[in-house]
């Protein structure tokens, strides 16, 4: 009796895989209706969905986070409550542990505001096409392929961003259809995060690398979050794939963005960052090394507390992160030197989905006020917050 | 009772002097997007102030000085950067390059400021600066082949930032963000008198002279900067550090840059220096030498007058009003108040000939304009 009751706990670890978090789990029922009718009615309301689905990606991906949660929502039915983040002027730290966002923050401000672009992407099934237009800023046709994968379509005149696809983010823009896209992924095998595969890519984004936070930021802190690959570039004007590190997340921000990451005269006015003066940047660096940028202000990297740097398990600013060379989620992203754990990216300032400011960025913008003076309120407020959390001096 | 209130007091008022600060921030302050745009894109279109695609370095949204400090608006401040050229009624302390080009005053005239490259067409008068290097002249200072036609804001062939970076751009980095208080040491850039590398002095936060108690405070200082290289040899280094330069400095040693005001001055104009007419008969307006106070004509300048400023010895930490004429045969007189370039022109513009701060055809000896102009210290040569 006892061995069998061991043989079959033995089975259970077994098929239970190394990551208990990384394929998708729960019943069937919560994401699959077999006939879409239940009860002698629909089960979701609006129609047939691909893949036997109750929803598409978006009516999935809509509810409330709660800690233990097995679905990330990006998006709650309600307005939800961003976090973590800094109240307005004051800069106190607030929502930082188990909000309703995640990492990638949340559609609902884009969403749910009428004429609201600024807040987020503009994707199909959440919001409107973006009123200033549907082609990204910054984009480069074709030049910033998906590793393994294709580039991203260039018919933004009658094609609105879509979660996955040719026009999405997630997948290897090989169909066009959201569902075709990323077919595989959510029972596909993620145990070792790879790029090789939709499925062990990071968070379903073909070829981009990085360690994935089992409960996707919902209680972030210094130890619980993402890890994101970066990389230490000493060549910013490349534009050739070959050139390129295709497995970072900056880099899947370049495949629409591509200006604002890479370009001959785009980001630097010379080419190697780490050469001698007269050689200024051109628009804000990413995939590069915070260590690498000179001035000593940059080693005071500041918490999400706004404490300056000091070495140990506190030093992680989940709210400003950096990147790691290899994809890991560091606790201290200073302590290994210049170049490895301490890499600007694209989401050290932006959220991928949508935050509760402009521009998709991680603060109010217009609360970084250089000098010590703000708009209002007291004069430290935002102290090593915000931009200020690499820029320690230039409060 | 009395005792123990008037220790009280005492040791309050000490206890709220020890609480204020010292000086104000000299750092410049505001919200990052008036100067900078991280992508040069915002709702689909650039950030840059001449909408250019193309970003600038330093992700300014001006590729130069004048785009953020000389956007030719009314007004001499925009979101807190110091505007060199605007019709605003009120100049700042340096002056208004808007007149040269007649966007404000009495006519446009290319000696009434600065032709500063970018901003103005180059001077067709003066193709080297008075009392300066000529270009490739027989005598004097030879100036050097690489000199460009028109000076620049900043660097090597300007006046701000540092003269050893070509670039003016570049000789100013960092220096914006320096928060070195509104009395800087000079020892660089950023920690230096608006920008000009080495100069020291009292900043007003407004950038204004407003009036006898609201003003900067320069300093007369030609001693030696520690820090600045030595004499390295001919061509371009000998234009600024001699020995073909004539400003000797009082020292009488070849020059490296002093800290005051008229030093930078003597840098591009050292033939008017006043230094080799220590007898009887200026053959040129002093310049750096106390108000003599052995006069009872210049003794007679005892209130600051903001159109006819002073130079010191020894800075305060706060404007005074207070003017000391000293001992021209003493210069080092502490306290003393000094003539220097300032005291008559302005260094980017005014509306009147020569970048003076008064009308010279209205100083009228015995004419009785009442302490004004040149009279403000030839106080009874107007009587």
């Amino acid at each position: 009796m006892k061995t069998k009751v061991g043989l079959m706990i033995l089975m259970l670890l077994l098929l239970c895989g190394a990551n208990g978090w990384a394929k998708v789990a729960g019943q069937c029922s919560d994401c699959h209706t077999m006939h879409n009718s239940q009860g002698g009615a629909s089960v979701t309301g609006d129609g047939l969905h691909g893949s036997l689905t109750t929803g598409d990606c978006v009516g999935c991906h809509t509810g409330t986070n709660v800690v233990g949660g097995n679905i990330p929502y990006v998006m709650t039915p309600t307005l939800s409550e961003y976090g973590p983040d800094y109240v307005t002027i004051t800069g106190v730290l607030t929502n930082n542990v188990a909000t309703n966002s995640l990492a990638g923050g949340t559609f609902n401000m884009v969403e749910s505001v009428a004429g609201a672009d600024q807040f987020g992407h503009n994707v199909v099934g959440i919001s409107d096409p973006d009123g200033m237009g549907q082609t990204p800023p910054g984009w480069v046709a074709i030049t910033f392929p998906a590793a393994g994968g294709n580039a991203v379509a260039d018919n933004w005149t009658t094609q609105q961003l879509t979660c996955a696809g040719t026009n999405g983010c997630h997948g290897d823009h090989t169909n066009a259809d959201d569902f075709g896209d990323i077919r595989g992924a959510h029972h596909g095998d993620d145990s070792n995060i790879n790029g090789n595969t939709v499925a062990s890519s990071f968070r379903f984004l073909k070829g981009i690398m990085g360690t994935e936070a089992a409960d996707w930021e919902l209680a972030v802190s210094a130890a619980n979050h993402n890890g994101y690959r970066g990389a230490d570039r000493i060549a910013a004007n490349s534009t050739t794939t070959g050139s390129l590190d295709a497995t970072t997340i900056s880099y899947l921000c370049a495949e629409c963005h591509g200006l604002f990451h890479s370009g001959t005269g785009e980001i630097i006015t010379g080419d190697d960052p780490t050469t001698a003066s007269n050689n200024p940047w051109l628009r804000h660096p990413s995939d590069f090394a915070l260590g690498n940028a000179g001035p000593v202000e940059y080693a005071d990297y500041a918490n999400a507390d706004g404490a300056l740097y000091t070495a140990g398990p506190l030093a992680y600013n989940y709210i400003a992160p950096l990147a790691s060379v290899t994809g890991a989620a560091v606790s201290d992203p200073l302590a290994a030197g210049a170049g490895v754990n301490d890499i600007v990216m694209c989401l050290s300032c932006h959220r991928a989905h949508g935050s509760a400011h402009d521009d998709l960025l991680r603060w109010d913008y217009n609360d970084i006020a250089t000098g010590g003076e703000m708009v209002a309120g007291t004069s430290t407020a935002f102290d090593n917050k915000g931009c200020f959390a690499c820029h320690t001096t230039k409060d | 009772m009395l005792k123990t209130l008037n220790i009280l007091l005492t040791r309050g008022v000490f206890i709220l002097l020890v609480l204020l600060p010292s000086a104000l921030p000299a750092q410049m302050g505001g919200v990052c997007s008036d100067c900078h745009t991280m992508h040069n894109s915002q709702n689909g279109s650039a950030m840059t102030y001449n909408g250019s695609t193309e970003p600038h370095p330093y992700l300014l949204r001006s590729g130069n000085c004048i785009g953020c400090h000389a956007q030719a608006v009314s007004t001499n401040m925009v979101n807190g950067v110091p505007q060199v050229m605007h019709t605003d009624p009120t100049d700042l302390a340096a002056g208004n390059f808007a007149y040269i080009s007649g966007a404000k005053g009495s006519g446009a005239s290319q000696t009434k400021g600065h032709n500063v490259v970018d901003l103005l067409p180059q001077d067709t008068i003066h193709n080297f600066p008075p009392g300066g290097p000529m270009k490739n002249a027989g005598e004097g200072i030879r100036h050097p082949d690489t000199m460009p036609s028109q000076f620049t804001c900043a660097g090597l062939y300007g006046c701000h930032g540092s003269a050893h970076i070509t670039d003016p751009m570049d000789s100013i980095r960092g220096s914006h963000h320096k928060n070195s208080g509104n009395k800087p040491a000079g020892e660089t850039v950023g920690d230096s008198y608006r920008f000009l590398l080495g100069v020291t002095g009292l900043e007003a936060d407004d950038l204004q002279n407003r009036d006898s108690t609201h003003h900067n405070e320069y300093i007369r200082d030609d001693s030696q900067l520690a820090g600045f290289p030595t004499l390295v040899g001919p061509g371009t280094c000998y234009w600024c550090h001699g020995p073909d330069n004539p400003w000797m400095g009082n020292s009488g040693d070849v020059l490296e840059p002093g800290s005051g005001m008229s030093d930078l001055c003597m840098r591009c104009h050292p033939g008017m220096s006043s230094y080799d007419q220590n007898t009887p008969g200026w053959h040129r307006h002093p310049n750096n030498v106390p108000l003599p106070g052995d006069s009872s004509e210049y003794a007679a300048y005892t209130v600051y007058n903001v159109d006819a400023p002073i130079s010191r010895r020894t800075l305060p930490d706060v404007a005074s009003s207070v003017v000391e004429p000293g001992d021209i045969l003493q210069p080092g007189t502490r306290g003393a108040a000094n003539v220097f370039c300032l005291s008559c022109h302005k260094a980017h513009g005014t509306d009147y000939p020569d970048m003076l701060r008064w009308d010279y055809t209205g100083i009228i000896a015995d004419g009785g304009t009442s302490n004004e102009g040149c009279f403000i210290c030839h106080t009874t040569k107007d009587d």
